[in-house]
């Protein structure tokens, strides 16, 4: 089973309902899911995970919905950029409601002093936008085309081009103040 | 250019370096968290049962040669020595098959 296609694994889940062959889809998908929402998360790994974990059960709930147009890895993305668009939204108008003045204390909690290099770039992402930061990683690190990213994301063209236009730019600014020592 | 340059080196580097992250703990707190399996409803299995039940009955009663079975039905009885030995041999025969399957560890 574990040398199936997704395609195949897919019509199984959704036929035969098989938990086992939504196992190997899992197993095939998590790690790279969760690496790229540590980066987007500022490399919070409890929350990655949950994200993660979100995501991966929304999948098995709408499996049926994938119409295998698209890569389902693509497919997995566009339901974790949701989900973790979702989350911050929500965690906005709580810090909101709980009076906090709106800018994150990650601003300050940034430090350069590590050598994980996935760590502080991760940090640094997470001063941009989420869109602007999914878009980067979907370009920058996935080495996804625009037009792929346009259908993770479901916004249009022009937009993805000005989030990554504009994520460059800023991150390039806040790599400036990064430790030197650190890139290598 | 050049700062371009260094960004795609850094996530150069970054790609050729990815931690993997395959632990099985991930994969059992997913599987406790996913919903279980999809059943038919019960209002589903009910209606099955009883399109199924009315489909049986209207077979039966249109096929099944109920007369010819009671005309082969035995109208007079006469016992003797020979039908009560059959009849004790064959409650034996139960009891023992009873017997042997209650003691007996069968495994199917």
């Amino acid at each position: 089973m574990t040398d199936a296609t997704d395609q195949a694994l897919i019509q199984r889940v959704v036929t035969l309902n098989c938990h086992d062959s939504f196992n190997v889809l899992v197993k095939r998908h998590q790690s790279t899911l969760r690496y790229s929402l540590r980066q987007m998360t500022g490399w919070e790994q409890s929350l990655a995970d949950d994200l993660a974990q979100e995501t991966f059960i929304k999948a098995y709930t709408s499996i049926t919905s994938f119409k295998g147009t698209a890569k389902f890895s693509s497919w997995l993305y566009r339901i974790a950029y949701n989900v973790m668009i979702s989350h911050f939204r929500v965690a906005r108008n709580r810090e909101l409601t709980l009076g906090d003045d709106g800018t994150h204390s990650t601003e300050s909690s940034v430090s350069f002093n590590s050598n994980d290099l996935h760590r502080d770039l991760a940090r640094v992402m997470l001063k941009l936008a989420p869109q602007q930061r999914m878009a980067l990683h979907l370009h920058l690190y996935k080495q996804l085309t625009h037009q792929e990213i346009c259908t993770i994301m479901e916004i249009p063209l022009g937009t993805v081009k000005t989030a990554i236009t504009r994520g460059k730019k800023k991150l390039q600014e806040n790599l400036i103040s990064w430790d030197s020592g650190g890139i290598s | 250019m050049t700062k371009e340059l260094e960004m795609n080196k850094l996530f150069t580097q970054l790609r050729d370096s990815e931690p993997a992250f395959n632990e099985d703990q991930f994969l059992h707190s997913l599987n406790l968290a996913l919903p279980p399996k999809r059943g038919i409803s019960m209002a589903l299995e009910s209606a099955i049962t009883l399109v199924a039940a009315a489909i049986g009955c209207s077979l039966a009663y249109h096929y099944f040669p109920a007369a010819e079975l009671l005309n082969q039905i035995p109208r007079q009885f006469t016992i003797t020595p020979q039908f009560i030995a059959s009849l004790g041999g064959v409650a034996a025969a139960i009891s023992g098959l009873i017997y042997w399957t209650s003691e007996a560890d069968l495994d199917f």
